[in-house]
């Protein structure tokens, strides 16, 4: 359930056309990945420090995005569970191996926008949320034999 | 404490200087040097008394009962010691100023005591500063404990069971035979020898009637200097022993700051720093936790009654409860940001620092840091504790862990009611429930900053608890780390929690709420249940507030905000949510204690 919404925004992320529609996405993608990250903050889990870093590191990348100039406002819907609680969900690892995935797709995107955005203001804050993005898909990094 | 020296040492050193005093002098100017060398210390001891006598640093509002047998053994005690280095002076004479020479035997051992009397003396001055217009003032967080009325007793009788050995060795070499070409020094030291024994009875009266509890000796004994270590990061290559020092530390560091913070105008927060500390206290209380509970594990074998294990059990489960309400800062501050000048410093880390600390003590692989994702196995209790001597080290460790969270929860409340007072912090526009807002931020609403101070307050008073009970196990365990509680009680700091005034949203709670933290100890991580959960403790609340809000309910003296009261009576300007402004709630400050010296 939760990693449908992922990859949706896995999906929304590399189909993004131009600058405004990366920042959408990557505002989507990264209150996609708080709410996750949120629910599996449990302190039973190996991966709590991991999902506590990340949802912050989420929250960063957000605000990043949020302040760049060409983000469209008002914004629009984040699609499938973007943003929201979930249902019911997956294990820790699985969600993590989805959440870095979406951090790759991310990291991509906002490089590439970051290279080519003609304004400083969008310059940094793509840059900016892109490596939020890749500290997160640092600490998401789950063994694949787990 | 971490392992620099300690004003008990310096007494120690002066104690074992005194009793290793040399033969005595064969007489004439030998005499005359060893009288002169015990004014010296007689003088130390009596800038002590003055010291204690005025009290330097004491805080304004406390009262000197001048009647008390305290108040009067330490006017009393500088005096006697004053008369008595009088007694000592020699005449100024050619004969008997033979310039400086070489000591040797009594003199030079008591030339020592005062030299280690007088460095303990400037160590426990390092706490003390001054105002250009000569006003003294705190400059660390052992301050306000020296200046507390049971730390300058307890100063007072080490003074006056120093100037009983002195007393004695006075006499001892004015007794020696032999000495009959110097009838003048004989008879100068058995006078000073009869006030110093005048001193100690009056304070030794002073103790009958109003005993010093060991615990404010041993505080007394384990105040360091002020300057504290430079700043440590865990290497792969420490042990056990060099990670538990480093936690120390690294907490007495932090601990600094925060008083500093609390104390000082401090530089703007930022969203950073804030969201920083929280994930690092979130983490290091998460480790306190694991390490208790292997504590308690550990110590069946070594403390067989029951009740050690079942107060190390009860401390961990009160550093669980701190991990949940740091988790609930963190979870709050993703939600708001601060507008804070683009020059604002950025954060010194050292809160990681004590997560990085704390971490490497729990988890077995050398290389761990805060990014080091699943793979990680905690170290097996036997690992933690070798021999029943490294259970209190360790409790020692995590004891000041706990202790300096407390301290920041406070310095990082009083920091963000300020923010919030100044109108800093907004929210993402698209958080609120109508986001018509022009802009990705808007000012947050009442609500938002009343749930940040609130999960804050949470989080100190959670943290206080624990570091309370980690305070109960150092005691029962003989850890050095119990002189801090006695250093919070001595100054009355210890309740720094229970003084903050509870401001309540209309759908206010304390993060985590009782069911949220009980599906969260039972393992539930579905948010959909966690929701439910949290909505349920807010309704809860809710009903709480709407019964002291009925006319016959009595109320605390709390400036409670009733749940759906009028918006004419929270007055402000709007915000994008539509409801009320941006305005602070009604927040006193707590009650501070800004050091003064006492009249």
């Amino acid at each position: 359930m939760a990693t449908a919404s992922i990859f949706w925004q896995v999906q929304q992320v590399r189909a993004a056309a131009g600058l405004p529609e990366v920042l959408e996405s990557a505002r989507a993608a990264f209150d996609c990945m708080l709410a996750e990250a949120e629910a599996h903050e449990h302190p039973g889990t190996p991966l709590f420090p991991a999902f506590v870093l990340a949802a912050t590191a989420a929250a960063s990348g957000r605000d990043a995005v949020l302040l760049a100039p060409s983000l469209p406002w008002p914004p629009r819907d984040n699609g499938p569970g973007g943003g929201q609680a979930f249902g019911p969900g997956e294990p820790a690892g699985v969600a993590a191996r989805a959440l870095a995935s979406l951090c790759q797709a991310l990291i991509c995107r906002l490089e590439a926008a970051a290279g080519s955005a003609a304004g400083a203001g969008d310059r940094d804050a793509c840059r900016y949320a892109a490596g939020r993005a890749r500290v997160i898909g640092d600490l998401m990094a789950w063994p694949e034999d787990e | 404490m971490s392992s620099g020296a300690s004003f008990g040492d310096f007494l120690d050193d002066a104690r074992r200087q005194m009793a290793a005093t040399g033969p005595a002098p064969a007489g004439g100017d030998d005499l005359r040097d060893t009288a002169q060398s015990i004014r010296r210390v007689v003088v130390v001891l009596g800038r002590y008394a003055r010291d204690i006598a005025a009290a330097p640093g004491s805080r304004p509002g406390r009262r000197r009962d001048r009647e008390s047998a305290w108040e009067q053994a330490a006017a009393a005690a500088y005096r006697e010691l004053n008369q008595a280095a009088r007694r000592l002076t020699p005449p100024v004479s050619p004969k008997i100023n033979p310039g400086i020479r070489p000591s040797a035997g009594a003199a030079r051992q008591m030339d020592g005591v005062a030299v280690v009397l007088q460095a303990g003396r400037e160590l426990l001055d390092t706490h003390f500063g001054s105002t250009p217009d000569g006003t003294i003032v705190h400059r660390t967080e052992w301050a306000p404990a020296l200046s507390s009325p049971a730390v300058r007793r307890a100063l007072l009788a080490e003074v006056a069971d120093l100037a009983s050995r002195v007393a004695a060795t006075s006499d001892q070499l004015a007794t020696a035979p032999g000495w009959r070409g110097a009838p003048a020094p004989r008879h100068a030291l058995r006078e000073a020898s009869q006030r110093l024994r005048t001193m100690a009875g009056l304070v030794q009266a002073a103790r009958q009637h109003e005993p010093v509890p060991a615990a404010q000796r041993d505080l007394l004994r384990a105040i360091p200097g002020s300057a504290l270590p430079p700043r440590r990061v865990p290497g792969p290559g420490h042990d056990i022993a060099g990670l538990r020092e480093g936690t120390i530390v690294t907490a007495e560091r932090i601990s600094r700051v925060a008083w500093h913070t609390a104390n000082r105008p401090a530089p703007a927060i930022t969203t950073s720093s804030l969201r920083h500390t929280a994930n690092a206290s979130t983490l290091t209380s998460h480790h306190c936790e694991l390490l208790l509970r292997a504590v308690a594990e550990r110590t069946a074998p070594h403390f067989p009654a029951p009740d050690v294990r079942r107060e190390i059990t009860c401390a961990a489960e009160a550093a669980g409860r701190a991990r949940a309400s740091w988790l609930a800062v963190a979870r709050t501050l993703r939600r708001i940001m601060l507008e804070t000048p683009s020059d604002a410093p950025e954060p010194p880390g050292e809160v990681s620092d004590l997560a990085l600390w704390t971490g490497r003590l729990t988890y077995t692989d050398p290389r761990w840091t805060l990014a080091s994702g699943p793979e990680h196995q905690t170290r097996p209790p036997y690992a933690l504790a070798r021999s029943v001597a490294d259970i209190p080290l360790l409790i020692s460790a995590v004891h000041h862990a706990l202790d300096c969270l407390e301290a920041t929860a406070g310095a990082e409340y009083d920091q963000l009611q300020a923010a919030a007072r100044a109108g800093r912090i907004v929210v993402p526009a698209r958080s609120l429930p109508r986001p018509e807002a022009r802009e990705p931020f808007a000012a947050a609403p009442r609500s938002r900053i009343t749930d940040v101070l609130g999960v804050y307050r949470t989080a100190g008073q959670a943290s206080a608890h624990a570091a309370t009970a980690a305070s109960a196990v150092a005691t029962s365990v003989g850890a050095p780390s119990r002189v801090l509680a006695t250093a919070r009680a001595a100054t009355g700091t210890d309740g720094r929690w229970r003084r903050v005034p509870r401001p309540v949203a209309r759908s206010g709670l304390d993060w985590p709420g009782p069911l949220e933290t009980s599906m969260r100890d039972l393992g539930v991580t579905s948010p959909w249940l966690l929701q439910r959960a949290i909505a349920l403790d807010r309704a809860s609340a809710q009903l709480i507030m709407d019964a002291a809000a009925e006319p016959d309910a009595s109320r605390g003296s709390g400036p409670v905000t009733a749940p759906g009261r009028s918006r004419a009576a929270m007055p402000g300007a709007g915000v994008a949510d539509g409801r009320e402004p941006a305005e602070l709630p009604q927040v006193p400050e707590a009650g501070r204690d800004i050091p003064e010296r006492e009249p």
